[in-house]
């Protein structure tokens, strides 16, 4: 995530200044919103863990001392708290499943691919493929592949051992190109 | 080194990450093991593109991330009080001792005051 977050707009935020805060919210809503939605799948539960990420970003922010930028923080923030709901839910899969078409009509709505079909048609497929995975092995390769987070940090977050977390990235990945490239995934 | 042992590694390389002697010279007479390798390369450049890729956020979710500071202002005072209350709390515990103490001392004095009267 580029950081969209001034160290000035942070610090009135951290004095309370609410016009602020809605500035930092709308500098960074998509991004976590998004991250969410790449967890979870559902658009409520990723609007519900949005909620829960900003709470904490809210009652965190005097103890940010900046040592990583905001937006990394934010999105740690974010992905601790999708976790969370993912494992809270008690949802059927078939709800799931049910939810895709929402989400589909939603995603992608790319500002770096804007005007390039192919481009956006390669990665609506990968969205999708990144849908059709397990859920374990969905937040660990999102969060590894997509944000760039470290293995250590994943381990934390998902509350598994590294070695743990290495596998299921790597599983996933496994899994996803074989999805990705169905006719050539299988060939050995 | 064959292609089995190669393709069960492809997927723990890290992005950017460039193969070793023996993987390149696999790779250079293994048409099938350099497909392969380039299919996981775009996987892995594709992915990191979708971070730049972002769904609009419901009008009503914005909304409410922005009413998170309002809507959490009364529990924190209330938060406020509460630590110090606590932080104080023998200050004001010697305090209501003593306010007892003087009214004690008070109604007794009175008492004696009214037995004598």
């Amino acid at each position: 995530m580029r950081e969209s977050v001034s160290a000035e707009l942070l610090e009135r935020c951290r004095r309370g200044d609410e016009s602020a805060w809605a500035e930092l919210v709308r500098a960074t809503q998509r991004e976590v919103y998004t991250l969410c939605l790449r967890i979870l799948r559902n658009p409520d539960d990723a609007a519900e863990a949005s909620q829960d990420a900003y709470v904490r970003a809210w009652k965190g922010l005097k103890s940010f001392r900046g040592e990583a930028s905001f937006t990394t923080w934010l999105y740690r923030v974010a992905s601790n708290a999708a976790i969370s709901k993912q494992r809270s839910r008690k949802r059927s899969r078939e709800h799931e499943v049910s939810s895709d078409d929402e989400m589909l009509a939603s995603l992608p709505s790319g500002e770096s691919t804007e005007g390039r079909a192919d481009v956006r048609a390669e990665l609506e497929t990968l969205e999708r493929a990144l849908r059709a995975l397990p859920e374990h092995y969905r937040a660990a390769v999102v969060l590894r592949d997509v944000y760039g987070m470290s293995i250590d940090e994943i381990a934390g977050q998902l509350a598994i051992s590294e070695s743990a977390a290495k596998v299921r990235v790597h599983r996933g990945r496994k899994k996803l190109k074989e999805m990705v490239f169905p006719a050539n995934g299988t060939k050995s | 080194m064959n292609c089995g042992d190669l393709r069960g590694r492809m997927a723990s390389y890290e992005s950017g990450a460039e193969p070793t002697r023996r993987e390149v010279r696999h790779l250079s007479r293994c048409k099938e093991c350099a497909q392969e390798m380039a299919r996981y390369g775009l996987l892995a450049e594709s992915l990191e593109e979708l971070s730049s890729q972002v769904v609009m956020v419901p009008a009503a979710l914005e909304a409410a991330l922005i009413a998170i500071p309002s809507a959490a202002r009364p529990r924190l005072r209330a938060a406020v009080v509460v630590t110090h209350l606590r932080r104080n709390r023998r200050s004001y515990a010697s305090g209501v001792a003593l306010a007892l103490t003087a009214g004690a001392a008070t109604w007794a004095t009175r008492s004696r005051r009214l037995e004598a009267a």
